[in-house]
C-alpha cells in the first residue's frame, strides 16, 4: 500500500511538472530565457547597409519542452510605431508593416528541442522615436493552440527616445534564473525585472 | 529422489527453457518496423527534361531570408544546369532597395517594373517565387515544382541570340511551334548577373559583398511581352532592339526569353550579350 502511494505521488508530481513545462520560450542570442511577460528595451541602432538604421529585437525562439509534433506561431502586436517599418521573419519568410496592429508571422513552424532560432524581427526607423511590440509565441499541436509565451520589446532610436526615462530610477520587482523561475539569494547569471518593465542581466557571485 | 534434488532439477529445466524463451521474445520485440513505401529514403533521380523552367524569384535586399532562396536556385541549377533552370531575381516591394541619386554609394537593385510584378502577383512576403508561373510558392517548394514542370512537353521551341545591328544591340528570337499555339505571349527580359551589392543576411547582418545573381533589369518588349501565335511546324522570327543603361556591365548581361499563356510559362531560354566585349 505504501509503495502504491509512493508511485501515485510520483506520477502526480510528474503530471504536475509536465503541465507546467513551457513549450516554447523567447530567449536572447545566447539562449538565456527571457521570462514570460517581461518587457525589454532595445536601443542599439545598427547601420542597415543602405544608409539607414535598424534596431534589432535580438529575440530568438527556443523549444524548451514542446514535443516533436508541435509547431510554434509568432504574432507581434505593434501598439506604437512613431515612424519607419517593422519586420518579422519567421519561420522562413519575411513580412514588413508600417502600421500598428496585430501582425502575424508567415505561418507556423517547427523548432527542434534545444534549437535556438532567431525570429529576425526589427524596427527600421527613419527618424528618432519609439516602437513598441508585444510578441506572442503560441505552441500548436495540429490546429489546436496549447500554450502561449509573451515578451514586449520597446525599440528606441535617438537620444531623446533613449533618455526619455533617464530621470526615473527603476526598482527591482523580481529576480529570475535562466529557466524563468523566481530566484532568491542564488549565485550565477540572474535576470532582474525592473519596475519600468525592463530586464537586466546580473552575474551574482 | 530428495525434495532438494527435485527442486534443483526443476530449476535447471526452468533455466534451460527461460533463456531461449527470453531470446525469442527479444527477437520478436526487435523485429523491423514495416515502413510505408512513401516513407522510405530512396535515391530520387532527376526527372527527364522535356522543357526548361523559369523561376521568378521575388526578392529584396532588406529581406534576411532571401539569400536562402538564392541558394535553392543555385542548388537546382547545379542539379539540372542553368540552361534548364533559368532564374530571374526580381527585386521589388517594401524590402527591396531602389537606386537613389542621394546615396550613390548604395547599389539598389529594385525597379519600378519589379514593383509592378510584385503587385500583379500579389507578393506580400519574401522570399516567394513562381516556377513556370504555376502559382506563387515558397522556395522550399521549388524543387518539387521544377520536377513537375520539366517533365511536361513544351509546345514551342525558342532560340535566342544577341547581335549587333548597326551598332544597336538586338535580341533575335526564333520560335518554332511543336503544337499549334494561339493567344500566347513572347516576353524578352534583360538580366544582369554577378552584381556585388549589400544584402541583409539570415543572421540579420548586412553583407556589403553579397553576389547577386541574374538580377532583373528591364523588359525589352513591354511589361507583358508581345502577342505570339504559331502553327505546328511554323517558325516565327522577331527581333527586339535593346537600350542599355550605363550602369549595367555589358559582359554580365543576358536576355531571358520565354513564351507564356494563361496556363503558365511554356518554354524559356537565355542568351548572353556577347557583343561589344573586349
Amino acid at each position: 500500500m505504501k509503495k502504491f502511494f509512493t508511485l501515485f505521488s510520483f506520477l502526480l508530481a510528474v503530471a504536475a511538472a509536465s503541465a507546467q513545462d513551457v513549450h516554447y520560450a523567447f530567449a536572447d542570442k545566447d539562449g538565456n530565457l527571457i521570462p514570460d511577460g517581461t518587457t525589454i528595451v532595445c536601443s542599439e541602432a545598427e547601420d542597415d547597409g543602405f544608409g539607414g538604421v535598424i534596431v534589432n529585437s535580438g529575440l530568438h525562439i527556443t523549444n524548451v519542452a514542446a514535443p516533436s509534433n508541435y509547431q510554434v506561431s509568432i504574432t507581434a502586436n505593434v501598439t506604437r510605431m512613431d515612424n519607419g517599418s517593422f519586420q518579422l521573419c519567421f519561420p522562413q519568410n519575411c513580412l514588413t508593416w508600417n502600421t500598428t496592429g496585430v501582425h502575424e508571422a508567415a505561418g507556423k513552424g517547427p523548432v527542434a528541442q534545444g534549437e535556438l532560432k532567431n525570429i529576425l524581427s526589427e524596427w527600421l526607423p527613419v527618424a528618432e522615436g519609439q516602437c513598441v511590440a508585444t510578441y506572442t509565441a503560441k505552441s500548436y499541436q495540429g490546429a489546436f493552440a496549447k500554450q502561449s509565451y509573451t515578451v514586449t520589446v520597446v525599440f528606441k532610436y535617438g537620444a531623446a527616445a533613449i533618455n526619455a526615462t533617464a530621470g526615473d530610477t527603476p526598482g527591482v520587482t523580481g529576480c529570475y534564473n535562466l529557466q524563468g523561475c523566481k530566484a532568491t539569494g542564488r549565485s550565477g547569471l540572474l535576470l532582474q525585472r525592473m519596475s519600468d518593465g525592463s530586464v537586466r542581466k546580473l552575474l551574482k557571485k | 529422489m530428495s525434495q532438494a534434488t527435485k527442486y534443483n532439477n526443476v530449476r535447471a529445466w526452468t533455466g534451460r527453457l527461460c533463456m531461449p524463451l527470453a531470446m525469442s521474445v527479444l527477437v520478436l520485440l526487435c523485429a523491423c518496423d514495416n515502413i510505408a513505401e512513401d516513407d522510405r529514403l530512396i535515391y530520387e533521380a532527376p526527372a527527364a527534361v522535356n522543357r526548361s523552367v523559369l523561376i521568378e524569384d521575388f526578392t529584396g535586399q532588406r529581406c534576411v531570408n532571401c539569400p536562402n532562396a538564392a541558394d535553392e536556385i543555385h542548388s537546382l541549377q547545379q542539379e539540372y544546369g542553368d540552361s534548364i533552370v533559368v532564374a530571374v531575381a526580381i527585386h521589388g516591394g517594401p524590402m527591396a532597395v531602389k537606386p537613389n541619386p542621394a546615396r550613390p554609394n548604395v547599389v539598389g537593385l529594385a525597379t519600378d517594373l519589379g514593383d509592378a510584378y510584385h503587385e500583379h502577383w500579389k507578393v506580400e512576403q519574401w522570399p516567394m517565387g513562381m516556377v513556370n508561373r504555376s502559382g506563387i510558392c515558397q522556395y522550399t517548394d521549388w524543387k518539387s515544382r521544377v520536377r513537375e514542370q520539366i517533365a511536361l512537353k513544351a509546345p514551342v521551341n525558342i532560340t535566342a541570340t544577341f547581335s549587333d545591328v548597326d551598332g544597336q544591340p538586338t535580341v533575335g528570337v526564333e520560335t518554332m511551334g511543336l503544337a499549334a499555339l494561339a493567344d500566347a505571349k513572347l516576353q524578352v527580359w534583360l538580366v544582369e548577373d554577378s552584381i556585388i551589392a549589400t544584402q541583409l543576411m539570415p543572421d540579420g547582418k548586412a553583407n556589403a559583398q553579397y553576389l547577386h545573381r541574374h538580377v532583373f533589369r528591364a523588359a525589352v518588349n513591354g511589361e507583358w511581352g508581345t502577342d505570339l501565335s504559331v502553327a505546328e511546324g511554323q517558325v516565327v522570327t522577331s527581333s527586339f532592339p535593346v537600350t542599355l543603361s550605363e550602369v549595367w556591365q555589358r559582359n554580365r548581361l543576358a536576355a531571358v526569353v520565354f513564351v507564356y499563356d494563361d496556363s503558365g510559362v511554356l518554354q524559356v531560354t537565355s542568351a548572353p550579350l556577347a557583343i561589344g566585349q573586349e
